[in-house]
């Protein structure tokens, strides 16, 4: 627990730099902070020993006034104000973009009159002196009665002179939530701003100037057509860069555990620590960590899109073709979001300013084809193609990813037509300069947010996994015949106690209780089934190598195999839109406060998800398949 | 909404729901201040225009809420 010193709250407009500040100042080292009872998390971390100590800071998410109009913003409020918070805030620094000083100054004064003790850092600073814009901050901090600090987030210019300035900061008496007119601020930043920039010549050009770039650059990525055509290629080549990237990762980590486990179990082939180990252990930690590859890669390229400002153009974008199923452009990062994981998607909801229309968002969330449907698509359709060229099984993959967008698209527009708009549902869109990304911070970045999905649904699908091992190695773990010890063990009970639902899918019990582990979560599939199907053969270079011959070779009891193509379709279908993932549904509730929206969502998704697969299964038999 | 491209228009008032008024409050659109329109994006798509040195995307419908004169 970091407790030393004052805490210092860095509140800002968005795309202000404010994080980068909070990046430079805590070295990225910062943890995440639950406020009790409710959704809202901040990041907290302690000035970086490097540059000395007795200071914690806070980021806050982004916003334009104290007057919240969002769950992001309210988050900021309730950080500031709360008597009980986690945190009690000490002061105060208002981060302004240095090139936006009549925007930003009136959430300056706005925090001035709420009696924190305060400070300003205006960043961009590298920007300023390229385009020879002579700000007199010494002016400025006269005129506000605080101190200015320039800032320039490439380098860390200024960066001693901040942390100085925060530890001169006064301690703090009394605070109360603001309640002037914006429009005062606003004429008075005005004065300020005059003030401070009377010895710069030509303004409005060195505004154009410094504007050049993006406005030409916009030309391109705003187009009308070719616009819109771009957009599809970046997120096109953001989701195939998945499988030339990823997938040769994703195999590493199979191959590495599949080997570690065999390694594991040959040092004591007979006994029961080994099998536990190998088997229980190495093979759920794998289950874990297989699809790490892919949500790091989604991650990073989400995360370099947004350091860009390209994402803000996206959304602007799709706004119109959101619109028509009841949504805004700012759906569109919390779902691409989803694509990698649900878990941090919903929480990215918060700065949807309007509460239904981040409701259905968070709604259709869990059909974007999140990471962990992967591995059960890559099994699945390895089988179905197996004899057929690659790229016919890349074609189907994007006919799932598709296709799952189209059932998230009619799910928004039903919903749309039940639930009354609200006023708050807006656009309103910020789209900063386009800048270069720092690569280094975005790649932490992503692996802070790849860490932070290990740590929540790791432990889950790692007690599932161990657990399915127990399930499906006892009460008869000394039977040597594998497949009557495994009917005959309590995950064998359970199959065939669901076997009469799962008969209409077309495969048996032991796919059976494959779903059963899927429903807490996806990604156990694949492991389950190499329990229930996989036989003792190890001469298979992988895991799943292994697993489709047995799969190939799985019959039922009359001779009929089990996986033809018509129940893999079904199992594909099922999967698309089945909700199965326990930490979806626990932050579902979290982030929506509601029981009722979580299970609903969970019941109305499985049923949807069995009726379709089912009526996909029985037409295909009909056909012959 | 006449479909000109780079014009400057001076903010003379904000008329509108007060929750959005006052949101484009805060984000920089009061009396007095300079906008340069863009242009729309098809199919009754957004606006966009810009302030200081920022782009906006704003819908027909915020956009509205700005009453302004060309310069």
């Amino acid at each position: 627990m970091i407790k030393h010193g004052p805490c210092i709250a860095l509140v800002g407009a968005p795309n202000c730099g404010k994080t980068t500040v909070f990046n430079w100042l805590t070295g990225s080292r910062f943890k995440t902070v639950n406020y009790p009872g409710a959704t809202v998390e901040y990041a907290l971390g302690s000035l970086q020993p490097a540059l000395g100590s007795g200071l914690r800071f806070m980021d806050t998410p982004g916003v334009y006034g104290l007057n919240p109009k969002s769950a992001d913003e309210e988050v900021t409020y309730r950080a500031l104000f709360d008597r009980d918070g986690v945190v009690r805030v000490d002061g105060v620094v208002v981060i302004i973009d240095g090139t936006q000083l009549q925007r930003h100054l009136p959430l300056v004064l706005t925090v001035l009159a709420t009696g924190f003790p305060v400070m300003v850092v205006a960043t961009m600073a590298d920007l300023l002196a390229r385009e020879k814009l002579k700000v007199d901050w010494a002016v400025l901090s006269r005129d506000l009665g605080v101190e200015v600090i320039p800032f320039e987030g490439l380098l860390g210019g200024g960066l001693t002179q901040v942390i100085a300035a925060a530890k001169r900061l006064p301690p703090r008496s009394v605070v109360r939530p603001p309640s002037t007119q914006l429009v005062d601020y606003q004429q008075r930043a005005g004065k300020l701003v005059r003030a401070a920039m009377k010895d710069v010549e030509d303004f409005a050009g060195k505004q154009r100037h410094l504007t050049a770039t993006t406005r030409r650059l916009d030309r391109i990525f705003l187009h009308p057509f070719l616009g819109l055509l771009l957009f599809f290629l970046i997120m096109s080549g953001l989701f195939t860069s998945i499988y030339s990237l990823a997938q040769p990762l994703m195999d590493a980590v199979d191959w590495f555990f599949s080997t570690a486990g065999d390694t594991v179990r040959s040092l004591a082939p007979e006994a029961l620590w080994s099998d536990f180990a190998a088997r229980g252990v190495i093979a759920s930690f794998g289950a874990v960590l297989v699809f790490v590859p892919q949500i790091f890669i989604l991650f990073l390229g989400i995360g370099l899109l947004e350091a860009t400002g390209y994402l803000a153009r996206a959304a602007t974008l799709i706004d119109r073709p959101l619109s028509a199923l009841g949504l805004t452009g700012r759906s569109f990062v919390p779902l691409l979001s989803g694509f990698s994981c649900a878990v941090p998607a919903l929480m990215a909801t918060r700065n949807i300013p309007s509460r239904r229309d981040r409701w259905i968002t968070n709604f259709i969330l869990p059909l974007m084809t999140c990471s962990a449907r992967l591995p059960v698509y890559a099994l699945l359709l390895s089988f179905l193609f197996q004899d057929r060229p690659a790229w016919q099984a890349g074609l189907a993959l994007t006919v799932l990813y598709v296709g799952a967008m189209v059932v998230g698209a009619l799910t928004a527009s039903v919903l749309n037509r039940f639930i009354a708009k609200d006023e708050a549902s807006r656009l309103l869109m910020e789209l900063p300069l386009y800048r270069r990304p720092r690569l280094r911070v975005t790649v932490r970045q992503a692996m802070t947010r790849t860490w932070g999905y290990v740590r929540r649904a790791g432990p889950v699908i790692f007690v599932i996994a161990v657990l399915l091992w127990w399930g499906s190695n006892f009460p008869n773990y000394d039977l040597p015949d594998q497949g009557v010890k495994l009917e005959q063990s309590y995950a064998g009970r359970a199959g065939r106690w669901l076997e009469p639902l799962v008969r209409p899918l077309g495969v048996d019990w032991r796919v059976g209780v494959g779903l059963i582990s899927a429903f807490a979560a996806r990604e156990v599939f694949v492991s389950t089934l190499a329990l229930t199907f996989h036989t003792t053969n190890e001469d298979e270079a992988t895991q799943t190598q292994g697993l489709l011959q047995a799969m190939k070779g799985a019959t039922f009891a009359d001779g009929r195999p089990v996986f033809t193509p018509a129940s893999v379709v079904g199992l594909l279908i099922f999967f698309m839109i089945a909700m199965q993932c326990m930490s979806t549904l626990a932050v579902a509730v979290r982030e929506t406060g509601s029981w009722v929206f979580a299970w609903s969502q969970l019941i109305s998704f499985n049923i949807v998800a069995y009726v379709l697969a089912v009526v996909a299964v029985q037409s295909l038999r009909l056909l012959g398949w | 909404m006449q479909k000109q491209s780079l014009s400057r228009f001076v903010v003379e008032s904000l008329e509108g729901p007060p929750a959005l008024v006052e949101r484009l409050g805060e984000m920089g659109f009061f009396p007095g201040v300079v906008v340069e329109m863009g242009k729309r994006l098809p199919f009754a798509g957004p606006w966009i225009l810009h302030l200081e040195s920022t782009s906006f995307a704003l819908r027909e419908e915020e956009i509205a809420a700005l009453k302004i004169r060309s310069l």
